[in-house]
């Protein structure tokens, strides 16, 4: 099955030239988008906020328009209403209605718009829920702005409401064999461990549906956990999420439209600099191909038609099925490979906004080359929510690529490294060896590198993984691997998580590793030391030697 | 596929476990004092792992519980016959006394500061809150927290490699059979956990809940900065690592970049405390900065720690000498 999810257009004025979905723009937008996809998709799926509700521009021209963009959508994709499922978003009903508790006048514009996307319902309940067959799937769309007084919250459901619901399923038949699709515009399931879930204040009440958590218990009675077979599609929140839980899998996707970032002074890494988005699932038997579809300007400022779209691939494992094998994300090896592009993008933000870079001459371990810059890692890594970003995306990679904790074995390397392993040992139970690199430990006590018991122990793993802070020259890493790998049995994937690491650069001398940053468009040179004048009139700052 | 292997201490009295442990196993340290979902499943599942004997969830440091968290532990505490201790609850009472009405609340003593602060000092009151009324709560209360101090020296005793004859430090006139290294520690996730974790209990102890706003965390060696990095984690502080003041110094980072940022009241976090060289030297670059070491935390020490500085405030994790938790050290003066 293969669905193509977007989510949060929030269009306004059509002829705003600051919306990226404006009347003279959004074919390219999207021409550009399905430029990227080598795929037939089987579904459409949008989760709501179609208009933007603060933009004074009538409703009806909004929506009138949102329909002109999404019927591009359906045409160019070949995908038609009979495979298009919508549900609606908070932005997508009148307040002012709301607050007087007229429901079905409050989404007036909605039920004339959502119709002309997609198929007749099979069954539905007092226009909240909507039931739809196509051949042995289901899908249910949930109005998730149900009684939310115009609170521009999620709303509140009620126990005869989640009766309904679960009874609309059964009265027609919903196995627990078949695929079920669910549609909503405010998540119901915790969402923990973000940036933005952490730097919000109250995030949990604007996002959260935690009135439907209670549906979702009475939903998963109904489901077979190692069926694996029901997907929850999500909007609102605006950045990617993916979570597999008690055999549901919670995907959204970062928005697709509204107008471009206007800059925040007090909160510069806010999360309308993240980048508008798109997402593509192939959803197989033990797992789902998710390629994310990413607008990255290429201007120095964020700009909504100087771009392109950018693909990032993630394997999301479904859980309860580990005695088959499962697909991963195959990594090239001498390639640098990126964890998340959301926490590339918000590193090199911190690095920009906080100064944290400078250029000059640091002369390296290595005698004939010299890197000519040089990042503040303490106080990149004292943004703690990002510390914890780049744990949590290493985390997420191991898990993705199915490394066993008891095959495997960390190496911390430096001070940085053995705080970014040490942190991700906790929530792996992978074992992390603090070890050195710099100037070749030339600095450090005699045992600190290898002692005598962890050079026996290395016969006993099957993966190694090196964590460090900066891949510069590359040569710090590589005297690691090449002193790790003396002492390992000859099958041994060895693979190197940094922070940053300049992708343009070519690193270590070892072959057969895989090496994954958080970083890599940062630009750290390396040139060649008699490409410089003598340190005489050039003196370098910091040496290694 | 990760193995998230959760370790409870089970003793023939009580069964017993940290709530910002599981917190930290299945949240990482993103918001360290808030119990969320995950969490609270496998805090469920404890309660119904099988044994019999009371369970002591020791809640210090958690302040707020996410919506629903709970939901399935509430539902096995109703379904169960073991008594549940949620110890220094204080900071989320009132919502575990909102989901569960008839929990019994007793204000007892904080250990920890009774063991870090000496039996005569006053300590603070906080709350255990417990499922049902038992008369023995101070002493089994009491019996949990030894336990842990108990497990965390011999976690530290462990860290002790022994070597054949006696040899010189490299950077103090001392002789020694072998030396402890932190190492030991980090390589088990569970054992650096606990460790950070207590450590973290010493560290708010020496705070004493005032924190300034100049106050940074400093480390200056391999080892100590992984306990560095998660206190700083755990109490929102900034960590200034300088790499490095081990025994054969050289400071990579901070020679020309950062010396531009002056006054600031460190607390520094060392592993092991043997003759205190690294913390002078560490003191030297904090007053390069205009800056002082106020507070120094290690994990054990050789020598009483008053006799180290006469203007640091030094404290050890736990209060035995490092020659007590391991008979087999020897360390005499090279002279």
């Amino acid at each position: 099955m293969k669905i193509l999810h977007i989510t949060d257009l929030h269009i306004g004025d059509k002829n705003n030239d600051s919306d990226y979905l404006r009347e003279g723009f959004y074919r390219d937008y999207i021409d550009g988008l399905y430029s990227k996809t080598d795929v037939q998709l089987d579904y459409l799926i949008i989760t709501g906020d179609y208009i933007n509700a603060l933009d004074k521009t009538p409703n009806e021209q909004k929506f009138e328009h949102a329909s002109t963009v999404i019927k591009y959508i359906q045409k160019k994709f070949n995908i038609p209403n009979e495979k298009t499922f919508l549900c609606i978003g908070n932005h997508d009903i009148n307040i002012e209605k709301e607050k007087e508790n007229k429901y079905l006048e409050a989404r007036k514009d909605y039920s004339i718009f959502f119709p002309k996307h997609t198929k007749k319902h099979l069954a539905s309940y007092n226009n909240i829920f909507f039931l739809y067959k196509n051949n042995n799937d289901y899908i249910l769309t949930l109005d998730a702005t149900y009684n939310s007084n115009g609170n521009v919250k999620p709303g509140i459901l009620e126990v005869q409401d989640i009766d309904a619901c679960i009874n609309l399923l059964r009265d027609n038949n919903v196995e627990s064999n078949s695929t079920l699709i669910i549609i909503t515009h405010f998540p119901f399931i915790e969402i923990s461990g973000t940036m933005s879930t952490n730097e919000e204040v109250g995030w949990d009440d604007k996002h959260l549906w935690k009135s439907a958590f209670a549906l979702r218990k009475r939903i998963e009675s109904l489901r077979v956990v190692e069926a694996q077979n029901t997907f929850v599609f999500f909007g609102d929140i605006h950045f990617p999420y993916q979570q597999n839980n008690n055999g549901f899998t919670y995907l959204s996707a970062g928005r697709l439209g509204t107008d471009i970032f206007k800059p925040n002074v007090s909160k510069p890494e806010s999360l309308s600099m993240l980048p508008r988005q798109a997402r593509i699932y192939l959803i197989n038997k033990n797992s789902i191909d998710c390629k994310t579809a990413s607008w990255k300007p290429i201007s120095h400022r964020e700009s909504p038609h100087v771009g392109e779209w950018e693909i990032n691939n993630l394997s999301i494992k479904l859980r309860d099925t580990i005695n088959e094998t499962v697909e991963t994300v195959i990594v090239e090896s001498k390639k640098i490979n990126v964890f998340s592009q959301n926490t590339e993008q918000r590193i090199i933000q911190v690095i920009t906004n906080q100064n944290l870079y400078r250029f000059g001459r640091f002369n390296t371990a290595h005698d004939n080359n010299v890197s000519l810059a040089w990042v503040l890692t303490n106080k990149l890594l004292n943004i703690q929510s990002l510390l914890c970003d780049i744990v949590e995306d290493m985390k997420e990679w191991i898990n993705s690529n199915n490394l066993i904790a008891k095959d495997t074995i960390m190496f911390g390397v430096d001070c940085w490294g053995n705080v970014i392993a040490s942190q991700l040992s906790a929530i792996t139970n992978i074992p992390n060896y603090c070890t050195v690199s710099r100037a070749e430990g030339k600095y450090h006590a005699d045992d600190e590198l290898l002692c005598s018991e962890i050079k026996v122990d290395l016969k006993n793993y099957k993966n190694v993984i090196i964590v460090t802070d900066v891949v510069a020259t590359g040569h710090g890493t590589d005297f690691i691997l090449k002193s790790i790998k003396t002492y390992c049995s000859s099958h041994v994937n060895f693979y190197v998580f940094s922070v940053l690491a300049d992708e343009n650069q070519n690193h270590f001398l070892v072959e057969n590793y895989t090496h994954v940053t958080s970083c890599s468009k940062l630009r750290i040179p390396i040139i060649s030391k008699d490409k410089l004048p003598s340190e005489d009139i050039l003196p370098a700052i910091i040496a290694f030697k | 596929m990760m193995d998230i292997k959760i370790e409870t201490t089970v003793t023939s009295d009580f069964e017993y476990v940290r709530l910002q442990y599981l917190i930290w196993r299945f949240n990482g340290l993103q918001s360290p004092n808030k119990l969320q979902a995950k969490a609270g499943v496998e805090l469920a599942n404890i309660i119904d792992n099988g044994n019999e004997m009371p369970l002591i969830i020791n809640c210090s440091n958690v302040s707020s519980i996410a919506n629903y968290s709970l939901e399935e532990t509430i539902l096995r505490i109703n379904n169960t016959n073991r008594v549940i201790y949620f110890l220094y609850s204080i900071g989320i009472g009132e919502e575990l006394r909102n989901l569960l009405p008839c929990f019994h609340t007793i204000s007892i003593n904080s250990y920890y500061k009774t063991y870090f602060d000496g039996e005569n000092k006053k300590s603070l009151m906080k709350d255990c809150i417990i499922t049902s009324k038992t008369d023995n709560v101070i002493d089994i209360c009491k019996k949990s927290t030894d336990d842990e101090i108990k497990r965390i020296i011999k976690i530290l005793s462990n860290c002790f490699k022994n070597e054949v004859n006696l040899f010189r430090l490299k950077s103090t006139p001392i002789l020694t059979n072998g030396v402890f290294n932190a190492r030991r520690i980090i390589l088990k996730p569970n054992s650096f956990m606990q460790t950070c974790l207590l450590l973290n209990e010493k560290v708010s102890f020496v705070l004493n809940n005032s924190m300034p706003k100049n106050s940074r965390i400093l480390s200056v060696s391999l080892r100590a900065s992984a306990f560095a990095g998660v206190i700083g984690q755990l109490n929102k502080m900034y960590v200034e690592i300088v790499d490095h003041m081990g025994p054969k110094y050289k400071m990579l980072e901070n020679s020309k970049l950062s010396f531009d940022e002056q006054g600031f009241e460190y607390i520094f976090i060392g592993d092991f405390l043997i003759g205190g060289t690294e913390m002078k030297i560490a003191n030297t670059y904090a007053h390069f900065k205009s800056s002082i070491i106020k507070d120094a935390v290690f994990l054990a020490s050789l020598f009483n720690p008053i006799d180290y500085s006469s203007d640091i405030n030094i404290s050890t994790l736990i209060n035995e000498r490092l020659t007590v938790i391991n008979n087999e050290v020897e360390y005499k003066l090279n002279h």
